[in-house]
């Protein structure tokens, strides 16, 4: 068989100059109440295209929940700290931690705050990280295996409409995009092998979490002195967990819906509908009873979750629409060439 | 990430029934049907 293919790129727009995106600013030492009991606490990541992640704290009599403490990491680790003490707490206050998913700028420090703290760390049932614990660097090796992390990220450069988060395989996904060959049969590209190359950093600076409490859609979780409601979210990773509190409207999204970015789908193996299970539990969320502020992972708190909801679809089919007019013109093709089809060179790989 | 994101929107069009995929030499190949639709976000989410 023949594979038809262009020769070169799409023709790319004018030079724009790069909007910085409110998920990209970098984080902020305020520690601000963004709705009753719940603070946002911005932690740095060094992850090409964002800015920061925002660890919430939910407060009770018991203490606060710490939600996505961010980056294994001595920076990371030192700003969690201070902004623990900015917000009046110590350690000792802390009884859980949530991860919203099995991405390292959200579950990345959970092990460390864990052993710190004895804190059930809770997480949906499916969650995964990509690794074991290694073992323990010094402060010398950490402070170097994080700056060699960061430089490799770096040279990755920024992407403004795909967030470049890794998708981390798990047992539901043999292959996984880290695998070599790729799920759809082509060789990696440099760029994707680089992204292992930061994974491995990685490894090396984490205690790998082990969740006490994996809960499943719909179960309560009491933080805050509100009962949560989890809502099983996959897409985005396949063991994504939002937080949504019926009574006063609250949805904790992690990276399932963020305000100005389109949070990255990666395909995960032969005959799963990865998109298909986004766009059903985006619909999901948005028909939430009440649904209020949206509390992201990463940028700011915003009103309209369903609106936002609505972009992100409307975004989703316009990419369908454009693929499907590739496929037409191309004939039988490769996701490679496809993808080449509709992305201009830089996003390549 | 462009190519994994591009095999998610490819394997969505196969399960919508706006693609058909093929194996070749080890690589996938997909091929568009003639009304092949676009996404479809009204279904269920499942827990």
């Amino acid at each position: 068989m023949t594979e038809r293919h262009s020769e070169t790129a799409p023709a790319s727009p004018p030079p724009r100059r790069r909007i910085t995106r409110q998920e990209q600013e970098p984080a902020s030492g305020e520690v601000t109440e963004v709705t009753p009991g719940v603070l946002r606490m911005q932690l740095p990541i060094w992850m090409p295209g964002l800015g920061h992640v925002n660890m919430y704290g939910l407060v009770d009599d018991r203490g606060v929940a710490l939600v996505d403490p961010g980056l294994p990491g001595p920076r990371s680790w030192s700003t969690l700290k201070r902004r623990l003490r900015s917000a009046g707490f110590e350690f000792r206050h802390v009884h859980t931690v949530v991860v919203t998913h099995s991405h390292p700028d959200h579950y990345g420090a959970a092990g460390h705050v864990v052993k710190k703290t004895g804190a059930r760390l809770v997480t949906h049932c499916a969650f995964e990280t990509f690794a074991e614990a290694s073992p323990p660097l010094g402060p010398s090796e950490a402070a170097d295996a994080e700056r060699e992390a960061a430089a490799l990220a770096a040279l990755l450069g920024v992407e403004n409409d795909v967030p470049p988060e890794d998708f981390l395989p798990s047992s539901g996904a043999a292959a996984g995009p880290f695998s070599n060959p790729t799920p759809w049969g082509e060789a990696q590209s440099n760029r994707w092998r680089m992204r292992g190359v930061i994974l491995r950093a990685f490894r090396r600076l984490f205690i790998a979490p082990r969740p006490t409490h994996r809960v499943r859609n719909d179960d309560v979780v009491t933080l805050a002195g509100r009962e949560w409601r989890a809502v099983y979210t996959p897409g985005h990773t396949p063991d994504h967990l939002c937080l949504f509190d019926p009574d006063s409207g609250a949805l904790l999204s992690g990276d399932h819906v963020l305000p100005t970015i389109t949070p990255h789908i990666s395909g995960m193996a032969e005959g799963f509908d990865t998109l298909g299970a986004y766009l059903a539990t985006l619909d999901h969320v948005a028909k939430l009873p009440d649904v209020g502020v949206g509390l992201p992972a990463h940028g700011h708190p915003f009103d309209d979750v369903p609106g936002r909801v609505a972009d992100i679809t409307a975004h989703h089919v316009e990419r369908m629409e454009k693929l499907a007019a590739a496929g037409e013109a191309l004939g039988p093709a490769t996701v490679r060439s496809l993808s080449r089809e509709l992305f201009p060179e830089r996003h390549w790989g | 990430m462009a190519e994994s994101e591009t095999f998610a929107h490819l394997e969505h069009l196969v399960h919508r029934g706006g693609a058909f995929r093929r194996t070749v030499d080890g690589r996938f190949v997909y091929e568009m049907t003639t009304d092949a639709p676009g996404a479809d976000p009204g279904t269920e989410a499942e827990g």
